[in-house]
């Protein structure tokens, strides 16, 4: 409950902010601050201190995993607020309403972190996507902006009826949402609850952006403002993750042909997930829509944590949302920062800006999976908890397969940034940001050579 | 644990010079590294001191599968290391003579990439070792993107890397494979070995692997990006990719792939002869072809092609021969490129038919030059010699066709070579400047090692044997 009650004071706080503070960079600031608060009312929460009990309490649980995913993703939160300082103001003057949206949809992630009955998490899925909808079309003038916020809330709502319809078969087949009575429902192929779980897959998928139902993705992320696209990618996408993960875990599967099923439903995803996003990021003249492409890709990347979900796989998964979340918010405030955000615009920025240029090209490398960055580890640690099966061997080989595609047109930039000329104008980074992204470049060096310091994190947050 | 140096202090090293703004031209940080890890090599190998030669670490632990930092100085690695560091030291030395002052972020980069093949050659970890092996494409990517020929080195270089990255992600699928299915208790080589042996018959991955290791050599289907490559890149990183990289690639065959799959050595006689037609295929090539760069590059396709046949060709005296020739056509390759590198900035040479009759002017390198174009051939006294001898002859005594694939390679090379130093050394002066020109003294005690080396190695073999042996 820590969590929530902190994460929506916060919200709330942040929408009246705006009339106190009149200078944007105390927002950012308070930001930060309210961002800490999160973390260490989660660490109270992880140390069995709880503020409010609660009327309900069976509905909420404290599962370490997940206030632990919940504080890293503060943590993202922090670097992300930090290295967008001066870029809140770009799509429009209302910095603190935008502060007001992130932090609300922040809730939506307490919940998520916490829940323990499906009409929270319904709850919590919606509280995070509406705040998102607004973020979208923030940039008023802008008709790309106004067209995503429209696409992303019909399609957000469509999905939402999907899950919601989900849910209710599953209501219908157990008379209950409480996690624990709903996952001892020992299910097969022909009962009316298996059907409410494949439209629960089908729901989450939207929500992560894997195919068959990615197609929101590109238009809406490339139409909405960068700074908002990159907390969407990263810090959303991977508390989707999370939930989605906590959900296909919590169902015990116990009949032989759903297990099958479900191996083969994965490998479907994946597989139409990889294709479809690695060809369509081929072809694009546009970085920023290249990578809403590669968002796809690697969340199809993450999928594979979801073949067998148990303490490794869990921590593949935080881990490959560390790194790639990491490696996406520089990327996405190298956008913020050239003037164009096709290949051409990246032209020659390796003179324009070296610093620039080696963040993106060490961020670019962790994206395509190159040792030394924490994407390698990453991609390692998630395809390996998906080798229980021999027969994954395939998937696997196949993925990495689509996976130089991947690597064809991350390059692309590298090649603009580096081998290529340009006259555009030098770009002149604030000290702030030069020193944020040299510490997002070390820790992704440090992640990717010493993987265990997650690890000791997350082991120092839990020990009492 | 001060084995660990050879890696780091390139890789430091390397990175500092990349990373700072400097406007004077600091190579010479670069020789020093290089020399001092020669010399350093040198006192390892081959006076008994107390460091001890094998460093394990542990690393970080997935799913019960231990990953540890795992160095060894032994067998064919430290010769491979010896080779590195020999090159790289030479290397230097050669910007230093002809006072041609790169950027220093490309000696930077050309120290990132002696780090990555230092721990290529010492890992005794798969996932070390896969660290490293693709930490070495990175520079090298770069090197040829900013400092390559004009035209193709995009189009050379992004092809070149997909290849590669192509070949590490299958190699990534199959150590993922070992590490979560078989399940060695750890990582390390040994290890590995013991789970790889239980299992038996492992063709698909051992495909995994090898086709990994076979565009690093690179083998007669997946060869293409190689000729383009060489020929777009700066000749520094042709020496690096054809003396060295191009090692990578077989002793990754004889430290990893041989180990883990022993079975699989038998069934593969198809694949030789594909191999054995890519031999003959790229020596072909490289008669014809009008391109200097171009025609080193085939011969070097040519000649590890052989080396890949004969490790193959299970008996010792050919896997010994093998090893022996993996460390010689280092070098002679090496004192190849060089000279062909003075030509090409000295007398502005662009193929064979755009100078000749450099020897009525330049005598010096007319000597060098044949001295190491007979060291291609295989010529007795050379060092080659020795290493192509004791192959064919194991290839005889296994596979008599293959025999005399690798008996027709060698003729071709004699062709070719003696063409190359033919059309360029004799005939008529063309393009040449009419007085005698100075050879530069330094330049002569460099060749003059080099040639020493090949030589010394050619007259008395034993000093090489005898570090395979330990």
């Amino acid at each position: 409950m820590n969590i929530i009650l902190t994460s929506a004071v916060s919200g709330i706080l942040f929408m009246f902010s705006g009339f106190v503070l009149k200078d944007k960079r105390h927002l950012n600031i308070l930001a930060v601050l309210l961002f800490i608060a999160m973390i260490v009312s989660g660490i109270f929460q992880l140390q069995g201190c709880e503020v409010f009990q609660g009327k309900y309490p069976n509905m909420i649980e404290t599962d370490p995993y997940r206030i632990l995913f919940f504080i890293i993703l503060c943590l993202i939160g922090i670097y992300y607020t930090l290295v967008n300082r001066y870029n809140f103001s770009k799509p429009g003057s209302h910095v603190s309403d935008y502060f007001a949206l992130i932090l609300i949809s922040f809730v939506g992630i307490a919940v998520l972190a916490t829940f323990n009955n499906l009409m929270l998490l319904f709850l919590g899925i919606e509280i995070l996507s509406i705040p998102l909808y607004g973020l979208a079309g923030s940039a008023k003038h802008k008709m790309r902006s106004t067209e995503a916020a429209v696409k992303y809330f019909l399609m957000g709502a469509f999905s939402t009826g999907i899950m919601l319809l989900g849910i209710t078969l599953i209501y219908g087949a157990t008379g209950s949402f409480m996690m624990k009575n709903i996952v001892a429902y020992a299910f097969d192929f022909q009962s009316i609850y298996y059907l409410g779980w494949i439209l629960l897959v089908l729901s989450f998928c939207f929500k992560v952006s894997v195919a068959p139902m990615h197609f929101w993705a590109p238009d809406v992320y490339e139409g909405t403002p960068t700074v908002f696209s990159s907390y969407m990618i990263t810090i959303v996408k991977g508390a989707g993750f999370m939930a989605f993960i906590t959900v296909m875990g919590a169902f015990k599967i116990t009949s032989e042909i759903v297990a099958q099923n479900y191996q083969y439903l994965l490998s479907f995803i994946i597989i139409l997930t990889l294709i479809l996003g690695n060809f369509s990021a081929l072809k694009q003249k546009s970085v920023k829509r290249m990578l809403a492409y590669s968002s796809v890709v690697q969340a199809g990347f993450m999928m594979f944590a979801l073949f067998e979900i148990n303490d490794e796989s869990q921590y593949a998964l935080l881990y490959y949302t560390v790194s790639y979340g990491l490696a996406s918010i520089v990327l996405f405030y190298a956008l913020t920062q050239v003037k164009n955000v096709s290949y051409k615009g990246f032209n020659g920025l390796s003179k324009r800006s070296p610093l620039l240029a080696f963040a993106s090209t060490i961020a670019l490398l962790s994206l395509s999976g190159i040792p030394f960055t924490s994407g390698f580890l990453a991609k390692f640690f998630i395809l390996s908890s998906a080798m229980k099966e021999p027969s994954n061997l395939i998937l696997v080989i196949a993925a990495l397969v689509l996976a130089v595609l991947s690597v064809y047109y991350y390059i692309k930039v590298i090649i603009a940034m580096y081998f290529r000329k340009s006259n555009q104008k030098k770009i002149k980074l604030s000290l702030n940001s030069q020193i944020l992204l040299v510490l997002g470049t070390v820790l992704t060096f440090a992640l990717g050579i010493y993987p265990d310091l997650l690890k000791m994190l997350l082991n120092c947050l839990t020990s009492r | 644990m001060l084995l660990s140096l050879l890696i780091l202090l390139p890789l430091i090293a390397g990175i500092i010079l990349t990373v700072i703004k400097h406007s004077r031209p600091l190579g010479f940080v670069g020789t020093a590294v290089s020399i001092y890890c020669f010399v350093y090599t040198l006192f390892l190998l081959f006076t008994n001191t107390a460091v001890d030669l094998t460093v394990v670490f542990p690393w970080f632990k997935l799913a019960g599968v231990q990953a540890s930092i795992a160095l060894s100085l032994t067998g064919l690695g430290a010769a491979m290391v010896l080779l590195t560091t020999l090159v790289y030291a030479m290397l230097f030395v050669y910007f230093y003579t002809i006072k041609k002052n790169y950027s220093n972020s490309f000696y930077g980069l050309l120290l990132i990439a002696f780090g990555g093949l230092n721990g290529v050659f010492l890992a005794q970890d798969l996932v070390l070792f896969y660290f490293f092996w693709e930490i070495v494409l990175i520079p090298i990517y770069f090197l040829i993107g900013i400092w390559g020929a004009k035209k193709t080195r995009i189009s050379a270089n992004t092809t070149f890397f997909i290849y590669t990255i192509l070949g590490s992600f299958l190699m990534l699928a199959g150590i993922i494979y070992i590490g979560f299915q078989l399940r060695p208790n750890s990582f390390l080589l040994t290890d590995v070995m013991k789970s790889t042996a239980e299992f038996g018959k492992l063709q698909t991955l051992a495909w995994l692997f090898l086709i990994a290791f076979a565009i690093k050599i690179p083998l007669f289907p997946l060869h293409s990006w190689q000729p383009a490559v060489y020929k777009a890149s700066p000749t520094p990183v042709t020496i690096i990719l054809s003396a060295l990289m191009a090692k990578m690639g077989l002793f990754a065959v004889v430290n990893w792939y041989m180990n883990m799959f022993p079975f699989t050595c038998q069934v593969y006689d198809n694949l030789l002869y594909v191999v054995g037609f890519g031999l003959i295929y790229a020596s072909l090539i490289a008669l014809t072809s009008h391109n200097v760069k171009k025609i080193v590059a085939y011969s070097s396709i040519a000649h590890l092609a052989l080396i890949f046949m004969s490790l193959f060709s299970q008996s010792e005296i050919g896997t010994k021969g093998a090893y022996f020739q993996m460390f010689s056509h280092g070098i002679v390759v090496l004192g190849l490129w060089l000279s062909v590198d003075y030509m090409q900035r000295k007398y502005k040479m662009k193929d064979i038919k755009s100078i000749g009759g450099l020897a009525h002017i330049d005598p010096w390198l007319a000597v060098f030059f044949t001295f190491f174009g007979l060291a291609n051939v295989a010529l007795p006294l050379t060092s080659s010699f020795i290493g192509e001898f004791m192959m064919l002859n194991a290839l005889y005594s296994y596979n008599p066709i293959l025999c005399v694939i690798g008996c027709a390679g060698v003729i071709l090379s004699a062709a070719y070579t003696l063409r190359l130093s033919t059309a360029l050394l004799f005939g008529e002066r063309q393009n040449v400047p009419e007085k005698r020109q100075k050879f530069p003294k330094t330049l002569w005690i460099l060749f003059g090692i080099i040639s020493i080396l090949i030589l010394v190695l050619g007259i008395y073999p034993n000093v090489l044997f005898n570090l395979f042996q330990n």
